[in-house]
């Protein structure tokens, strides 16, 4: 596979217009994925994850506005797109699925009779050959009993097993990109376990470039060779998962990962992160972690810090690692 | 060590009725013949997945719904027939803390007149007391002042979720119930509340008995665990035992989905993914109740119903094959 950039999100500033003023969700982001990467976008509850998947899927709500910054697909500016060509790239090229598969069906129709609109819709195929596929979608979610899954409606199936659904739909128009946004949260751990699992096997069979949103760092251990971190609405570091968990370097996913409880810690306490997350209505002036992290310095309130490079591969916000300049 | 709680043979079954004469169909078993003790001062979790029956436990502990048979002691009174002066007594050494404290707390309702409402209900402490009392329990639960006069839907879920525990601290209560204390909440958050949790226990003599499906905030946690699989306990024992030596194929499953954070942990570690999903409790398969998931189920398996079976004083296995487990496992490693 030829290492072409797929997709380049720059500078992308995204605001939430509300009544309790202006939401700054997003700032700055910038971030590049290349075909057949995966992805994962880590941060905990209101960091912007799901507001930057929703850009890109090109699925923001109303009130969102993108202040600035362009999301360039194959070279061609998402957010230039006129009315009547985001249809071509929503849902065909860029596919996204959501923490409650739910919300990817509409309860008034069956399982079949959701894949197979979308088939025939953007493929034109007949009936037949619309049924026949879907057929093939499920098994290629691992859905036993195809036959019977088509006929059910949403609520008839298990969450694990519609979470595996909107797999199917969602890959149904042969994406070039999936982004898949808290898909285990809302599963059993032994059924995340599977759908992890799932998404690994189609990540290598499909050469899916995968842009997975979690809040939970060991799922991107389990799934993704890179990973991102946000905070405050903006990415503080990005690099190889393995090397951000063993060896973080912003302060703040070093506390993070630090937070977590793992499963072989037997007593002692767990570090944590004291104060709480910036207003996003009045986020800090500099860092966004300016007032949480024990290591400031004045500077750190002047701007946001621009990003350093680390080892080639990496890449932080922070002005610790100030020197080798982007 | 004396039990605070020891519950037998506890069963709680759910009629299944049908929409239009409300005839009963069948039975969710959704507790089927548990028993443990919690001695006092300690820490026991109840681990499982949906529909394992471990909330209704607690909802039977609680009083909230009566067990269809077996018995709820605590300090040897039978909690479904408490009258009077011990229900008084129940009533205030018999804590919760939930999931979701926005929920659990009256959204118009200051912090301070919240956490003094327990007070005046199950003490008589005077009125000037019941504030300074106020005052102590939120600094104990590491709150600042100035959240005694806001609201629950202005705090932050961290803070929200030490109001709860500071309500259901500030009687004093013997026993406290924690139904996935963390799981609404984040990572950074999740652990000072984890924290906070060990500090009190600590401090106050508490006792818990933890509700949750998150294995990885249990062993930190707990001194004792029950594994709960569709009603029943599979495997029960020290923190040491479940997690060093687990006997049953639920629990290793269990404990290799929980995604590694450790990239060189997560090489040495075998993977268990059980196929399917927990079937309905309403019609368990026959023998034991992972046959049709279990990756080791033989013919037996199908057929017989495994009895909890003794490995040490303190842990039990429900599972026909654990003394082939080890060495099953170690080969397909
Ligand atoms: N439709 C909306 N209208 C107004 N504000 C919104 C909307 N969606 C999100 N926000 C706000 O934007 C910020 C970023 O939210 P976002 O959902 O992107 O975060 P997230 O990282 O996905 O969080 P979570 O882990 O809770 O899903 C938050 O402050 C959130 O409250
Ligand atoms: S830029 Fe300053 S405040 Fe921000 S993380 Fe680095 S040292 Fe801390
Ligand atoms: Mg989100």
């Amino acid at each position: 596979m030829s290492e072409e950039k797929l997709l380049k999100v720059s500078e992308l500033t995204i605001h939430y217009h509300t009544v309790e003023g202006i939401i700054k969700a997003v700032r700055n982001i910038s971030l590049e994925v290349n075909v057949g990467d995966s992805l994962c976008i880590v941060g905990e509850s209101g960091s912007g994850k799901s507001t930057l998947g929703l850009a890109i899927s090109l699925s923001l709500p109303k009130n969102a506005v993108v202040v600035s910054g362009s999301i360039l697909y194959k070279g061609r500016d998402l957010l230039k797109l006129k009315t009547s060509e985001v249809g071509r790239y929503r849902g065909k090229e860029i596919s996204m699925i959501f923490q409650d598969p739910a919300t990817t069906f509409n309860p008034l129709f069956t399982i079949g009779e959701h894949l197979t609109d979308i088939l025939r819709h953007h493929f034109g195929m007949s009936r037949e050959e619309a049924l026949e596929r879907a057929v093939e979608l499920l098994k290629m979610v691992r859905l036993p009993d195809q036959a019977r899954i088509l006929h059910a409606y949403p609520h008839e199936l298990s969450g694990g097993m519609l979470q595996r659904a909107a797999i199917a739909a969602a890959l149904s128009t042969n994406p070039k990109i999936l982004i898949a946004d808290e898909p285990t949260t809302m599963l059993d751990v032994t059924t995340q376990a599977q759908i992890l699992d799932l998404i690994n096997s189609l990540k290598r069979e499909l050469n899916l470039t995968l842009i997975l949103i979690t809040h939970n760092l060991g799922i991107a251990g389990e799934v993704c060779s890179r990973t991102a971190v946000m905070y405050a609405g903006t990415l503080l570091e990005e690099g190889p998962t393995e090397d951000i968990i063993l060896n973080p370097l912003h302060p703040y996913t070093a506390k993070l990962i630090k937070a977590v409880p793992i499963i072989t810690k037997t007593q002692g306490r767990l570090s944590h992160i004291p104060g709480v997350l910036p207003d996003l209505r009045n986020p800090p002036k500099g860092c966004p972690f300016v007032d949480r992290c024990e290591l400031a310095t004045p500077e750190c309130s002047a701007s946001q810090p621009e990003y350093f490079r680390v080892g080639g591969v990496r890449r932080v916000a922070c002005i610790l690692y100030g020197g080798e300049h982007e | 060590m004396r039990s605070l709680l020891e519950i037998n043979e506890l069963t709680k079954y759910f009629p299944v009725k049908t929409g239009l004469f409300g005839r009963v169909v069948g039975y969710v078993r959704a507790v089927d013949g548990v028993s443990f003790k919690i001695s006092e001062g300690a820490v026991f979790a109840l681990v499982g997945e949906s529909g394992s029956g471990k909330t209704t436990i607690l909802r039977c502990v609680l009083r909230l719904t009566e067990p269809t048979s077996g018995e709820i002691l605590i300090e040897g009174r039978n909690v479904t027939q408490l009258r009077g002066k011990d229900l008084k007594w129940f009533r205030r050494n018999v804590q919760a803390v939930f999931q979701n404290p926005y929920l659990s707390l009256n959204p118009r309702m200051k912090v301070k007149d919240l956490i003094a409402e327990p007070l005046k209900t199950h003490t008589n402490v005077s009125k000037n007391e019941v504030y300074r009392k106020v005052a102590e329990v939120l600094a104990l639960v590491g709150l600042p002042e100035i959240v005694a006069n806001q609201y629950p839907p202005n705090l932050s879920g961290g803070q929200a979720q030490r109001v709860a525990i500071a309500r259901a601290l500030s009687i004093e209560p013997k026993l406290l119930l924690l139904d996935e204390p963390t799981s609404a909440l984040d990572v950074s958050v999740q652990a000072q509340i984890l924290n906070l949790l060990v500090e009190l226990k600590e401090k106050l003599g508490l006792t818990y008995l933890l509700v949750t499906h998150d294995l990885s905030v249990v062993r930190y946690m707990s001194d004792y665990i029950a594994v709960m699989y569709l009603g029943k306990i599979m495997e029960i024992g020290t923190a040491e035992e479940i997690f060093s030596e687990p006997k049953h194929p639920y629990t290793l499953a269990l404990l290799s989905s929980v995604p590694e954070l450790n990239p060189q942990a997560k090489k040495l570690k075998k993977k268990i993914i059980l196929p399917g999903e927990p079937p309905s409790p309403m019609n368990p398969p026959s023998g034991c109740r992972l046959s049709n998931r279990c990756p080791y189920a033989t013919k037996e398996c199908v057929t017989e119903e495994p009895k909890l079976t003794k490995i040490t004083e303190t842990h039990y296995v429900r599972c026909l094959r654990h003394e082939d487990l080890s060495s099953l496992i170690t080969r397909e490693a």
